[in-house]
């Protein structure tokens, strides 16, 4: 009997009833939501649309520009498909309660694992995808795709491309719980972090290109070969390179290439998933249980974690919110699956900055070097949109149902929230000034520029843990534990959403001046620009007092107003 | 019929069964007593088939639960302390989603969960979605679920957490009947009066151990207290 169809029908059954009786609060929630998610999914499609048809009027290497763009897209998306779904399966294959239950059932095993699997495929791809499409449609529209252009792409080369990580997370979850029945959870995950670390170094070294250490005149090949150097876009053996050569192939005359590389993503496809589930008909049950084992093992003593002196926590904070910082600082580190993915996303942070070495030092050229440090704050702020969803939007949901003890206690809700919001901002802000400082220093920033990404990552900083900490509020999961699945979730997919879209904002209103000053000092054909100071002063105040005042007063009264 | 043979269950260095040997025959409903953290929960989870006993093996109705572990779960309804539901499904949904696992037909299903609604007391809230029930009636989901298939041996962890006195009394009286029709019944508890009211046996954990099993004279005799009740009898028992 077919169990996988049986599951995943009542899971649609569920899905339908919340749907169909949700009351008037949830309703509106879900609505925005929707709203929300469908104006990115529209703003992504016209702002690729532009940038794509921009690109093709170039000429010469426009259209290089685009496929380069196109790989490096698919290989970020790739990047956080694994990640999201290595994360997301801590819960959904191991922790879940539904997990535990189906084992207590007369399933086949590798039905069993399927049907989780698929839970897991759905609930960790959903909100990437909202990228993904808009990419490839905006592609599409620009290169002329005929109608079974678009569904050739989205059934043979999308459809592929997200199973093929789902497959590698999923995998690496059930080796690292395996491990774990003779390793501490924690050695294994470390071990992984090396590993994968080790990988990247050397994939980037054998990817490398020779063109990057030659002197370069300042025009358009400095930035293809500044994109050039981000050369792990450009390995012919991942996943995001075949989605590029496919989606170029459907643009032209299709030949004999494009049935290659979608060959290639759907025979990887079809090998990923039989070499997942002949792993996880031999080992899932016996990782399952492994990680059944870490939790029922009786520990020694819990280690005992208190703040060093020289951060001790000031006296004059109050007693209950020094109690709260010090649990929230406790379970992170006793939580795995928290960890876990802020050590893969320092791995990310590692290879992207090791990109930056690869930088052309000898750059003389005023007005790339503008572009470049530009390129630097936007991709900066995206690494901070998305570590601000991932760790800050969490905390609140992770009160979880213990939520009952801080809300009985005489300690004021808003103080907990308040809690939440300093506790996070100091450690995001402090991370943040020191990705941006050294992306700075390799790029070979100094001056006024290193006092306005200063600020600009400090205002910023304060902006993205508004936006995560009020929306965490807003939009809790207080039923969820893996902090993975809650950045996942709707409310998280939103706060994604909304601080991707202020970074652009953002970098949108402080390239306009920086674009005229560049311009001013290089040949100085035009005056001064403090016009557009002004202008773009006024703006970026406006933008983050939005961006501050908004979330924390709707955050405070969502949770102020909150049943516990 | 419920039998362990020497089974254990090992959490690192910390054993949490130790060496256990029992048979539970059929129409016999059988109470399995033991402080927290005895290995009570462990023990059901691995007749359940949720857990790998380290060593021995476990046999329902003479079909080994780790060899054949389809076939031995078809005959075995499982109740846990902490039951999962589906919150966005009505109870009547849950049920036939349950039955589905089982290879139930729709139509077997709706006339088995009709029944099982009655015998629960359940009228009135089975359309109603699981997110909206009390702990008791959660429960009493949970209880039908585990009946749904008629199967031959139920086993229960912790049967009355969470259900108010006309509740309990409900299922205290599904639980003998259920036994008195031929299955077996194997449940555990650390509330002493359940199983001397319920129990034709009761096994004694301690740290892993089964320490005694017998009926309540049986146990009187082997403490050597023939005017005791359950309750100092087994806190002489853990004792020892």
């Amino acid at each position: 009997m077919n169990f996988i169809g049986h599951i995943l029908r009542f899971r649609i059954i569920g899905a339908l009833a919340f749907f169909r009786e949700m009351d008037a609060e949830r309703r509106i929630r879900t609505i925005v939501g929707f709203a929300v998610l469908t104006l990115f999914f529209f703003g992504a499609l016209f702002f690729f649309r532009y940038l794509f048809d921009y690109l093709s009027k170039i000429r010469d290497i426009g259209v290089l520009l685009m496929d380069r763009i196109i790989s490096l897209g698919f290989l970020a998306i790739f990047l956080m498909l694994v990640i999201s779904n290595a994360i997301t399966a801590i819960s959904t294959l191991y922790r879940s309660g539904e997990t535990a239950d189906l084992f207590s059932r007369p399933l086949p095993r590798r039905q069993l694992f399927v049907a989780r699997f698929l839970d897991n495929l759905f609930y960790s791809t959903w909100g990437v995808l909202v990228l993904g499409v808009p990419i490839i449609l905006a592609y599409g529209i620009v290169r002329g795709f005929s109608w079974w252009g678009y569904l050739y792409a989205f059934c043979f080369i999308l459809l592929p491309f997200t199973v093929i990580p789902a497959c590698l997370g999923a995998a690496a979850i059930i080796f690292v719980y395996l491990a774990s029945g003779r390793l501490k959870p924690r050695t294994v995950v470390l071990a992984m972090a090396a590993l994968l670390s080790l990988a990247i170094v050397i994939y980037l070294n054998i990817g490398q290109t020779s063109t990057l250490s030659k002197n370069i005149l300042g025009d358009w090949r400095v930035l293809n070969s500044f994109l050039g150097s981000l050369s792990a876009t450009s390995f012919p053996f991942m996943p995001h390179f075949w989605v590029g050569q496919a989606l170029r192939q459907l643009a032209g005359q299709p030949g004999i290439d494009l049935f290659l590389y979608t060959f290639g993503l759907l025979s990887t496809m079809l090998m990923s998933m039989r070499l997942l589930f002949r792993i996880a008909e031999k080992y899932y049950y016996g990782s399952w249980q492994n990680s059944y084992g870490h939790a029922a093992a009786p520990k020694k003593t819990a280690r005992k974690f208190s703040l060093p002196s020289f951060f001790g926590l000031p006296e004059w904070l109050p007693a209950d919110f020094r109690s709260v910082l010090t649990k929230d600082l406790r379970l992170f580190i006793r939580e795995p699956a928290q960890w876990a993915q802020f050590l893969i996303l320092l791995v990310l942070l590692i290879i992207y900055l090791i990109n930056l070495r690869h930088f052309p030092g000898n750059m003389t050229d005023k007005f790339w070097r503008t572009i470049i440090s530009f390129a630097n704050f936007a991709f900066t702020g995206f690494i901070l949109a998305t570590l601000a969803v991932r760790f800050v939007y969490p905390n609140i949901s992770l009160e979880g149902r213990a939520f009952w003890a801080i809300a009985s206690s005489p300690m004021p809700i808003r103080r907990l929230f308040w809690e939440k919001f300093f506790s996070a901002f100091i450690i995001f802000a402090l991370l943040a000034e020191i990705l941006a400082f050294i992306s700075n220093i390799m790029l070979g920033l100094t001056g006024y520029m290193m006092i306005l990404s200063f600020f600009s990552i400090l205002l910023m900083s304060v902006a993205l843990t508004s936006l995560s900490v009020g929306m965490g509020a807003v939009f809790p999961r207080f039923d969820e534990r893996n902090p993975g699945r809650i950045a996942s979730s709707m409310g998280g997919t939103i706060t994604t959403v909304i601080s991707l879209v202020y970074v652009c904002l953002a970098v949108i209103i402080m390239a306009m001046p920086a674009y005229r000053y560049s311009v001013y000092t290089i040949d100085g054909t035009i005056e001064f620009p403090a016009r557009e100071f002004i202008l773009s002063g006024i703006l970026l105040l406006l933008l983050n007092t939005a961006a501050i005042a908004i979330p924390i007063k709707i955050g405070l009264k969502s949770i102020s107003e909150r049943d516990f | 019929m419920l039998k362990f043979i020497e089974v254990s269950k090992r959490f690192g260095r910390q054993a949490a069964v130790d060496n256990l040997s029992l048979e539970i025959g059929q129409g016999e409903l059988f109470g399995f007593l033991g402080p927290n953290g005895a290995g009570k929960t462990t023990t059901i989870k691995m007749a359940a088939g949720i857990l790998k006993p380290t060593s021995g093996r476990i046999e329902i109705d003479g079909i080994d639960i780790q060899n054949q572990p389809e076939r031995a779960k078809m005959l075995i309804g499982y109740v846990p302390d902490s039951p999962y539901l589906y919150d966005r499904l009505t109870a009547r949904e849950y049920l036939e989603f349950i039955g589905g696992l089982y290879g139930i037909s729709n139509s077997q299903i709706k006339l088995r969960a009709e029944e099982l609604f009655d015998l629960f007391g359940m009228d009135g809230w089975v359309d109603r979605r699981c997110e909206q029930y009390s702990h008791g009636m959660r429960q009493k989901v949970v209880f039908a679920a585990a009946m749904i298939h008629r199967p031959p041996t139920l086993v229960v962890d912790e049967p009355m957490v969470g259900l108010d006195p006309p509740s309990a009394r409900i299922v205290k009286d599904i639980l003998k009947e259920y036994a008195a029709a031929g299955n077996t019944v194997f449940i555990s508890t650390h509330t002493l009066s359940i199983a001397e009211e319920l129990c034709d046996r009761i096994g004694i954990i301690n740290g892993g151990r089964l320490v005694a099993a017998g009926n309540l004279h049986e146990l009187k005799a082997m403490a050597n207290q023939s005017e005791a009740n359950l309750e100092s009898l087994f806190l002489k028992l853990i004792n020892n």
